[in-house]
């Protein structure tokens, strides 16, 4: 871990917007190849921290760091390496993709038209690309938002839920893109959701976010396994299963239960189920999903 | 930055709207020059019902009664008059002109002697029936120098007795009001007498022409000019205002006359290219204040501007390459609109025309100036620009301020508007404190060639001033707001 350079920093991050604090110290770091999933309830912070490291609000204490420049002394050299999209892909409607990929391209030194017809490839909208905007789905808003947020070879791309409002087979789609930008264009990938599934089959570190402060923030794999040693056995009949299981169980329905023991009681557990002629049809770990780690974390969805 | 109003221009050009409103303008431009080329033709109509209304009025007279007499004479002289004039194409032809002037008092003569209204002598009736039966023929053979001549020799005698009748004044000492006055009816003369030595020897008709207009502009504006300068009592502003224009018309109606030009001409292509700011300086101001007032806000409401606002530019150097775009589409709005103007202009009155050079009277040097149209037109251009920057910015300071579109297009208009009211009140009731406001004095146009302003308490470094500091004054709080902004969610 140490050997990553580091990409983003966000060292005690404050948002008051009148009375009201919004971000109450948030601390977030992105090294290089992580892709970090940001995820809280609504109205938690997670856009408000968004646009603080993009400079689009005022910080009203803490820093932004990006490629070693703070975001408020040094705007133009930190957002530099810096592609994003905020929200919704907001795209001009009257022109057509190409044209908003020129735009965004001509703001930006050395991205010739070579680049670009690269990053259209890259998002597969070869076909439509000379279609106004106005005629796209939102799959494909969200596929050009991409193409122009990393025309000009970004190593953070940050994107705020990237997935809202796609179908399932369009989340699939911009899942595969950000895992082969990570690998292929070497970008680091900040991504905000609260769809947990989402995030847990590409990210590689969660950063959970509530009521404006950070409580967790780890690889993904620690904060699923924390709760482990859950084993499910699926029987032909749970009826009389308290009379000869003494460990503490859990009846979930006629032809299940679980149990929560050490690995090397499993065996024993399956063996009073044989003698007791229970038939065993099946006995698995069960991993803990993303999500009830996530709601365990937050307790619920409580906003301020 | 270039690489930013690049792509702003992108934006404006790829929009619709301006299309439209640019389509809009050209048959507003079509229109207006069609306008002025068709011939009001009421003239016929107008005779007719007069001579209708003679008839009838005739019918009901009876000329033996003394009471009835005069009216009769009147009506009858009137229906010869309009019957005449109506054989010879209406009043815009010369023979209506000289009909009107000449003509109609030897046919009230002749009918008051018929039906003895007055005493007319028999030897001052049968000299009128003599004149009138020549002046009849010269009419019918289309002969308008016969009557020019007539002039000449009549106003030449006119002008040599008056100076006699000077020239006696003087050496039995007569009052000095006495010798003015005389002095004043041989400047009169004189002029008139150059009036028609030019009518025959550049061979202007009486017609309703261009050239026949400015002798009479020439002629009735020398006598203004000489009263003007004559009284030395304090005088009105705007009879000063009077005076200047008259000066202008005067030396332009003399050059046009001398090189036989129509350089004041305003309704040809032309005159309406020169006039374009007052023909269709709205167009303009519709154009770029919808440029203006939307080129920040419409990225508010439509959330591209966080697309922009995270590209490697600092915020002030966006909203300057706004700025600058704004400035950049009111150059090319104007040279679009001229353009228009040229062209269409020229297909309905010929190209021709466009040789004629820009005429200006000069009241520094006093004298006429001749220069190219394009060099007119640029110092026209620079010296309305403060209307037009000023309205822009105000569109677009509220668009940045308030993000909102419709509110900062419709107060920019509201502002132009408004504008012609102030200025007139400023000038009607001589408000001095509106001296420091904004919009008597944002058209520079007033002080070209060294022209006095309309209002009388600025002057031209006052103007600039004023402008310039309501123009920062628009700025300041627009970057500052524009720098500090927080992009909410949108």
């Amino acid at each position: 871990m140490s050997e990553q350079a580091l990409i983003l920093k966000c060292e005690n991050l404050h948002k008051k917007i009148g009375k009201k604090e919004i971000l109450k110290g948030v601390n977030v770091a992105i090294y290089e190849s992580d892709i970090l999933g940001l995820i809280g309830p609504n109205g938690a912070g997670k856009t408000t921290t968004i646009k603080l490291i993009l400079g689009l609000q005022n910080i009203t204490s803490g820093s932004v760091t990006i490629n070693g420049h703070d975001i408020q002394k040094d705007f133009t050299k930190a957002i530099s390496k810096v592609g994003a999209i905020i929200e919704n892909p907001d795209l001009y409607l009257y022109l057509t993709g190409f044209e908003n990929l020129k735009l965004a391209a001509n703001l930006y030194p050395g991205i010739d038209k070579k680049r670009i017809d690269e990053v259209v490839k890259l998002v597969g909208l070869e076909n439509r690309i000379h279609d106004k905007i106005s005629k796209y789905s939102l799959g494909m808003r969200q596929r050009l938002g991409i193409a122009q947020a990393i025309l000009h070879k970004p190593n953070l791309l940050i994107l705020d839920e990237p997935t809202n409002g796609l179908d399932p087979e369009g989340i699939k789609q911009m899942r595969d893109l950000l895992k082969m930008l990570a690998q292929k264009e070497k970008m680091s990938i900040l991504i905000s959701s609260h769809n947990l599934a989402e995030i847990e089959t590409l990210c590689n570190k969660v950063c959970i976010i509530q009521n404006g402060q950070v409580i967790e923030t780890s690889d993904l794999e620690t904060v699923k396994k924390e709760e482990h040693g859950l084993y499910i056995f699926e029987v032909d009949s749970t009826k009389q299963l308290n009379t000869f299981v003494s460990q503490e169980n859990h009846i979930l329905n006629d032809n299940e239960f679980t149990v929560k023991v050490e690995k090397e009681e499993v065996p024993n557990i399956v063996q009073t189920l044989v003698e007791n002629h229970v038939k065993v049809y099946r006995v698995e770990e069960e991993k803990m999903s993303l999500e009830d780690a996530f709601l365990k974390k937050t307790g619920g969805n409580i906003i301020d | 930055m270039i690489n930013l109003i690049r792509n702003e221009m992108t934006k404006i050009l790829k929009k619709k709207s301006i299309y439209i409103t640019l389509i809009i303008t050209l048959a507003f431009i079509i229109l207006t020059n069609v306008i002025y080329q068709i011939k009001m033709n009421w003239d016929s109509d107008y005779l007719d019902n007069e001579i209708a209304f003679y008839e009838e009025q005739l019918k009901e007279l009876n000329p033996k009664l003394a009471s009835d007499k005069e009216q009769y004479v009147d009506a009858k002289s009137n229906l010869e008059m309009d019957q005449l004039l109506k054989q010879y194409g209406g009043t815009n032809t010369w023979q209506g002109e000289i009909i009107r002037t000449k003509i109609y008092s030897y046919i009230y003569t002749l009918n008051c002697h018929e039906y003895g209204v007055g005493e007319v002598a028999l030897e001052e009736f049968t000299q009128a029936k003599q004149t009138y039966e020549k002046m009849l023929e010269q009419l019918k053979n289309d002969d308008w120098k016969a009557f020019a001549m007539a002039d000449r020799q009549e106003i030449t005698i006119q002008l040599k007795q008056a100076k006699e009748e000077l020239a006696q004044a003087k050496s039995v000492n007569a009052e000095k009001k006495v010798i003015e006055s005389l002095e004043e009816q041989v400047k009169t003369l004189e002029t008139s007498k150059q009036v028609a030595e030019w009518r025959i020897e550049k061979n202007i008709s009486y017609d309703s022409g261009y050239l026949n207009d400015a002798l009479s502009v020439y002629e009735s504006g020398s006598s203004q000019i000489r009263n003007y300068e004559k009284e030395n009592d304090q005088k009105e502003y705007n009879e000063k205002l009077q005076y200047y224009q008259t000066l202008k018309d005067v030396n332009i109606a003399k050059y046009d006359i001398e090189h036989e030009t129509t350089s004041g001409k305003a309704n040809d292509g032309r005159g309406v290219l020169l006039r374009t700011f007052d023909e269709y300086e709205i167009f303009i101001i519709i154009m770029i204040v919808m440029i203006a007032g939307s080129i920040v806000s419409e990225e508010f409401s439509k959330g591209t501007i966080k697309l922009l606002l995270i590209k490697p530019y600092k915020r002030t150097t966006i909203l300057t390459a706004k700025f600058i775009t704004c400035i950049i589409m009111l150059l090319i709005v104007i040279l679009l609109v001229m353009g228009m103007q040229f062209v269409v202009g020229g297909i309905i009155t010929g190209f021709d025309k466009y040789q004629t050079p820009a005429v200006v009277y000069n009241y520094n040097t006093h004298q006429i100036q001749e220069m190219s149209l394009i060099s007119y037109l640029a110092q026209l251009t620079v010296a309305k620009l403060p209307i037009y920057i000023l309205l822009m910015t105000l569109a677009f300071a509220l668009s940045t301020l308030f993000n909102h579109t419709a509110l900062s297009i419709t107060i920019a208009l509201l502002g132009y508007m408004g504008s012609s009211i102030i200025n007139m009140l400023a000038i009607q009731f001589k408000l001095q404190f509106l001296k420091f406001f904004v919009t008597p004095n944002w058209d520079l146009s007033q002080y070209l060639f060294g022209n006095i302003p309309q209002f009388q308490y600025i002057s031209l470094s006052l103007s600039i001033g004023v402008c310039i500091a309501y123009f920062i004054i628009m700025l300041i709080p627009t970057y500052m707001v524009f720098k500090k902004k927080n992009i909410k969610n949108i």
